[in-house]
Order: structure tokens, then C-alpha cells, then sequence
């Protein structure tokens, strides 16, 4: 098999080379991990890199191949956020809590994909147990954005982003109680699904709250979400929120026409309600213009405002991120960061009361979103207000203050994908969102693998040639 | 103390507050107490936007499935 270096590649173009035996998963690996070494120290997206354990899984990648064996995840290196627990592996959470935490087993998610013959590079950064902002007094600095190493990554699956955009691994796997997976995936200009809850199970992967939170993949294209779903997805009857649908391949529902699709355009989510720029505008409207160029007839749609799901979300995740932290957070409160405490204490005050009215108003939310499917077979619009805010610009205190763009996917328990549909004049990439009604992510993944195709935007990669000095940290 | 402190957190007085860090068993500096009155007003602010004019009738979103009998019992006929 070969050992020269194809440069930058999905998973899709990876596969096809290590089943044609042109490309060896060994060799891919031990490029992956010198790119890791050469890059990470500037970008922070790896808390643990997992070297030799990846080697192994790399070679017995290989000899299957060499057997025969076909997959579209064999030998395909990935790396995971550190809250999926990884069998004699630490799982911080990246947090001072766990910094010492060596889980017995895998989560099932990692599980599944080192099943389907997938190489796990290491663990990655993340906000603190998956929630909060940037912080600079835990043991692991922040992520860096690959785009411009002085911006924010989004988050929480910061590292996720990071890894992805940066080429340091070619699929990743976050999780998203707000949009966690989306917005990073926008700030990074790479795709991202938020699945529908109960599609990909959560077992061994430490929760933020349990109501809300959905495991997913994350990497360059969407088509590489697809075939890392095909994987993930599916009952898993030790984790009460599994839920039993029947198994589906979103990769090869990827090839099915768009043409006749209804899309409604939720203009009022960024041009109302949480008003984006200029750039943003103009690159949702040629999205828009391109799915109508692909013969779906989109219209402008709406939904309750993006306030409205913001709320039910921040209440109900502050309640139950409270609730999961309460012992430690009455006799460790020193050990969590200062971000971390600004989200999350606020929970303790909040009366059972208003986190059921919370829980109530979800259900109209749901149902008033469900009733939008009636009319459109998607429902799209921009990912994120801008491009990747400046690192320097994220404060702890502003946790409530900014409603996000993803939360009503989480609010209303739909899949949701976010793809690069553009970039700034500065370079810095720009996402839009696709969202279906609940159990659609064949058809999310494959209009999102539709859209990217014809925006144009997976042939431009970040540039880190001046990679190698550390970044200056961030006081 | 007010009757419903977490509707009227934007009003909460600094005594209220305090009771309400040792109801819940925290131990806060300062520092700390005040990002908590920081943060709990935001937080406020968010539950006073929920309804609550609801039918009692109304059904919870919580649904708890007990597990099946195994084996299952058979059908009545």
C-alpha cells in the first residue's frame, strides 16, 4: 500500500483509496499524527493524543484490508470529544474534576465506529463538561481556530471543529445540547449533524442535560457525516433514550433527487431575531438561490422566535447541568472553571416550578415546529449571526445574554445539519443551517451534501503554513 | 424574601440572594456571588418570558416508560 502523503482528505476520498489499496491506513495515521504534532501546539484541539493505541488499530486496519474486508470507516482516523469515554483512556470532560477519570469501556458511540474499523487518534477539547465559553484557569488551554488562530472555535465541541478544519483528523464526534456541534461546524467552516434525540445512543458519554443533549458527527463534508451516521445510528437498548427506528444508509440516500423539495426559508431567525451581518445575509440568500437553482421551491417560513426556544433551552439546561454537578459543586466549587460556574449555578436557584413550566412551553415549541414540516420538507437559515468571533471578545458573563441560532433544533427535537456555505471577504468561513422534522436525516444529509456541492466551498482549506510558533495565549 | 424569587430574580435584594446560595448548600466568596447575581438576573429574565396561563389538564412532557413484562404476556383472548 502507498505511504505518500495525499494532502487533506474527506473520508469519502480516504475510503475509496484504502479499499482500491492505494492508500495505507498505517501510513494515513502516522501522517495524521506528525500533522498533530506540528499543528496542535498551536491550535489546543487534542487533550490527550492517543499515538500508539491508534498505530494498532491503524495496522489491524490494514492487514483487514489486505484480507479483503471493505468498510467505509476502516482505517479511517477520528478523534473524539473528551467527554466520550474511551476504555484506558483518561476522559477529562476538560475539566480539573476528571483530569485523572480512566474509563473501563468505551461509550457506544466510540464502540460503534472502532467496530466499523475506524483508528481513534485521541480526545479533544471541549468547553467544560460541554458547556460555557473559552477558559483560561482549567488545566488545557482553549481551541484555536484553525481560520485565524486569534478566533474562537464555537463550541462546546471546540476541539472537534478545530481538529477537523485543520486536517488533524478526518471525522470527529461532538455533542450538541444547544448547538454545540453546529456552531463549531459553522466557525470552522466544516459540516456537522445534530441528530434527532434517541438516533445515536449517549450511552457512556458524560451528559450536560439529559433532556436536551445528542451525540453526532462532525467532519469536512457532509457525505462524511453521512457515512460516519451510518455507523453511529442505531437502537442501543442499554440507553433509556435509544429509540428503535428502523436502520436506513444516509450515505447512499445521499444520491436521491432534491428537485420538488419544499424549503422554507427562516429569514426572521437572522434578520430579526438575532440579526446577523452583511456577509451572512448575502450568503444565505445565494444559498437560497442555489437550492432554487436545484429545482427545490424554497419560501420564507417561520417559526416562533428564536428567543422563545432560547429560553426553554437555557433554563432547562442550567436545571439539569445544576442538578448532575450539585455535590460537586457544593464541595469542589473552586476546582470548576469560572465560565463554568457563571452557566451552571444559576441552576440551583431555579424552582422546580419554572423548570416544568420550562418543560411545558417545550411541548407547544415542539408542536408548533412539527406543524411547519406540514407545509416544508426543510427549513433552513444561518448557522450563527457572523464569522468566528474574536477569542479575546468571549466573556463568561454574557452566557444568557446572546440567544443562539441552533437552539431551536435541540428545543424542538429536530435533526439539524450545519455546512460551510461561504466565507468572508477576510476569509473567515460562514455556515447555514438545514433543518428537517424529527427522524429526516437522510434528507438533511443529503440536501446539505447537495448545497455544499453547488456553493463550491470544500476545495478551500484553512492556511497553516505558518504553523509551528504557539499563538500568543490570551490573558 | 419575596414569594416567588426566581420570577422577580432582576429585583433580588443582595439579603435574598444570600438565602437563596445557602438554600441550595453553596459556599460562595464574593467574587462569586456576584457573578451569581449577575448571571441570575439574565436567568431571571428568561423564566419570566415562559407562559404559564396553561389548561391543568395539560399534559407534562415527561413520559416514563416502565419496561415490558419478560417474557411478555400473551395476548387476551
Amino acid at each position: 500500500m502507498s505511504g505518500s502523503d495525499p494532502g487533506p482528505l474527506t473520508i469519502a476520498e480516504a475510503a475509496r483509496l484504502i479499499a482500491g489499496k492505494r492508500l495505507s491506513p498505517v501510513e494515513l495515521t502516522r501522517g495524521l499524527l506528525a500533522r498533530i504534532e506540528r499543528l496542535d501546539p498551536r491550535l489546543n484541539a487534542f487533550i490527550t493524543v492517543t499515538g500508539r493505541h491508534a498505530l494498532t488499530q491503524a495496522r489491524a486496519a490494514e492487514k483487514a484490508v489486505m484480507a479483503g474486508k471493505r468498510g467505509r470507516l476502516l482505517g479511517i482516523p477520528l478523534a473524539y470529544k473528551d467527554i466520550y469515554a474511551t476504555a484506558g483512556v483518561r476522559t477529562t470532560a476538560h475539566s480539573r474534576l476528571l483530569a485523572e477519570n480512566v474509563p473501563k469501556e468505551d461509550a457506544e458511540a466510540v464502540r460503534r465506529l472502532a467496530a466499523a474499523g475506524a483508528v481513534m487518534l485521541g480526545k479533544l477539547a471541549t468547553h467544560e463538561f460541554a458547556i460555557g465559553g473559552p477558559a483560561f484557569d482549567l488545566p488545557w488551554p482553549p481551541a484555536r481556530n484553525p481560520w485565524d488562530t486569534e478566533r474562537f472555535t464555537g463550541g462546546s465541541s471546540s476541539g472537534s471543529g478545530a481538529a477537523v478544519a485543520a486536517g488533524l483528523a478526518l471525522g470527529a464526534l461532538g455533542s450538541d445540547t444547544a448547538g454545540s456541534i453546529r456552531i463549531p461546524a459553522a466557525y470552522c467552516g466544516i459540516a456537522g449533524l445534530k441528530p434527532t434525540p434517541g438516533l445515536v445512543s449517549r450511552r457512556g458519554v458524560i451528559p450536560l442535560a439529559p433532556s436536551l443533549d445528542t451525540a453526532g458527527p462532525m467532519a469536512w463534508t457532509a457525505e462524511d457525516c453521512a457515512l460516519l451516521l451510518d455507523a453511529l445510528a442505531g437502537h442501543d437498548p442499554a440507553d433509556p433514550a435509544s429509540v428503535p427506528v428502523p436502520k436506513e444508509s444516509y450515505a447512499r440516500a445521499l444520491g436521491s433527487p432534491v428537485k420538488g423539495l419544499r424549503i422554507g426559508l427562516l429569514r426572521h431567525f437572522h434578520e430579526r431575531d438575532v440579526p446577523a451581518g452583511a456577509e451572512m445575509l448575502q450568503t444565505v440568500a445565494v444559498a437560497a438561490r442555489r437550492l432554487a437553482e436545484l429545482g427545490c421551491r424554497v419560501e420564507e417560513a417561520s417559526l416562533p422566535a428564536v428567543q422563545e426556544y432560547n429560553a426553554v433551552g437555557r433554563i432547562i439546561i442550567s436545571a439539569e447541568a445544576y442538578a448532575l454537578h450539585e455535590t460537586n459543586l457544593q464541595t469542589r466549587l473552586s476546582d470548576y472553571s469560572r465560565t463554568f460556574r457563571m452557566r451552571v449555578l444559576s441552576g440551583g436557584l431555579i424552582r422546580a416550578a419554572d423548570y416544568l413550566a420550562a418543560q411545558r412551553r417545550r411541548s407547544d415549541l415542539i408542536a408548533a415546529t412539527a406543524r411547519a414540516f406540514a407545509r416544508y420538507d426543510l427549513l433552513i437559515s444561518a448557522a450563527a449571526p457572523g464569522p468566528a468571533p474574536l477569542l479575546r471578545d468571549q466573556r463568561p458573563d454574557e452566557g444568557f445574554a446572546i440567544p443562539f441560532l441552533a437552539t431551536p433544533a435541540n428545543v424542538a427535537a429536530i435533526p439539524a445539519a450545519v455546512i460551510c456555505a461561504g466565507f468572508t471577504a477576510r476569509g473567515l468561513p460562514l455556515g447555514v443551517q438545514i433543518m428537517g422534522p424529527a427522524w429526516s436525516e437522510a434528507l438533511v444529509l443529503r440536501v446539505a451534501h447537495r448545497l455544499e456541492e453547488a456553493l463550491g466551498t470544500r476545495a478551500r482549506r484553512p492556511d497553516l503554513s505558518g504553523a509551528g510558533e504557539p499563538a500568543a495565549r490570551v490573558a | 424574601m419575596s414569594v416567588r424569587p426566581a420570577s422577580n430574580g432582576a429585583g433580588v435584594t443582595p439579603a435574598e440572594m444570600e438565602q437563596m446560595v445557602a438554600r441550595a448548600g453553596l459556599a460562595l466568596n464574593p467574587g462569586q456571588l456576584a457573578d451569581l447575581v449577575l448571571t441570575w438576573r439574565q436567568m431571571a429574565a428568561l423564566i419570566a418570558t415562559i407562559p404559564r396561563a396553561r389548561p391543568l389538564a395539560d399534559d407534562f412532557s415527561f413520559v416514563f416508560r416502565p419496561p415490558l413484562p419478560r417474557p411478555a404476556a400473551p395476548p387476551r383472548r
